[in-house]
């Protein structure tokens, strides 16, 4: 498992972090459609949120990542915040949701499903490979059947 | 060591997400009969709850990984941003539930 840890840190802070940085952009587009319905606002959390997971980030344990997730925010959406917060405060007025009232990120539709496994253990009648095979155990109690049997007759 | 990375063909990921849904069936059976294992035996690592609720984390996370790197090159016109978003909560859901 310790192994493992570097790259489930490293995709569980890629995918959030790239979750977030589209949903900023899908709601930038409905703003551009509709500029009075307060989506600027949302996007606006969004990246407060953004600017949480990187924080949290950088107290977490080092993986491949981590620098490159760094510059991405420092590129993609730190430079955003300001301006986008002046635009609520002066123009949009706008009420900013909290973390707990963001819903915009839609619970996936279709979920992955177990299946249980086609049982190998039993040969394909058709197969000539396993026509002779039995285990040690089973070659034993047939050959007791047998004299069993043959002693009975 | 998680090698399982974006740009393969899409039937290597149907491949790889058949094999996981079965590793998904077999940790969940290993949990239901974990309780009723843990009486009859001292149980070894990898079969305490914790280990198997890690594997089974993992392959609900590469699972859906596999679905996003199926739909992420934007082929399917059906697939909106705001899928691909939900895709990208759940595989970070799933690898939160492994940290």
């Amino acid at each position: 498992m310790t192994e493992l840890y570097p790259d489930i840190l490293s995709l569980y802070y890629t995918y959030n972090y790239n979750c977030l940085l589209r949903t900023i952009g899908e709601l930038g587009k409905k703003h551009e459609l509709e500029k009075t319905k307060g989506h600027i606002g949302a996007q606006y959390a969004y990246m407060l949120e953004a600017q949480e997971l990187i924080k949290q980030m950088k107290n977490d344990d080092k993986f491949p990542d981590k620098d490159a997730i760094k510059a991405r925010f420092s590129k993609e959406i730190e430079p955003l915040m300001f301006p986008t917060q002046e635009k609520i405060n002066q123009v949009y007025k706008c009420p900013i949701p909290k973390g707990d009232q963001l819903d915009h990120i839609k619970p996936i539709a279709t979920k992955v499903t177990a299946i249980e496994p086609k049982n190998i253990r039993i040969p394909p009648p058709d197969a000539p490979y396993f026509t002779g095979f039995f285990s040690e155990k089973i070659e034993s109690v047939r050959s007791s059947i047998v004299l069993f049997i043959s002693n009975k007759k | 060591m998680i090698f399982l990375k974006s740009g393969s063909s899409k039937n290597d990921y149907k491949g790889s997400l058949e094999k996981l849904r079965y590793a998904k069936w077999g940790a969940q059976e290993m949990i239901n009969m974990n309780e009723e294992l843990a009486r009859t035996m001292k149980l070894p690592f990898e079969l305490r709850p914790d280990s198997l609720s890690f594997l089974l984390g993992l392959c609900e996370g590469m699972s859906y990984l596999c679905f996003y790197y199926m739909f992420e090159d934007g082929s399917n016109p059906a697939v909106t941003g705001e899928n691909l978003a939900s895709l990208e909560k759940e595989v970070a859901k799933w690898f939160f539930v492994c940290r």
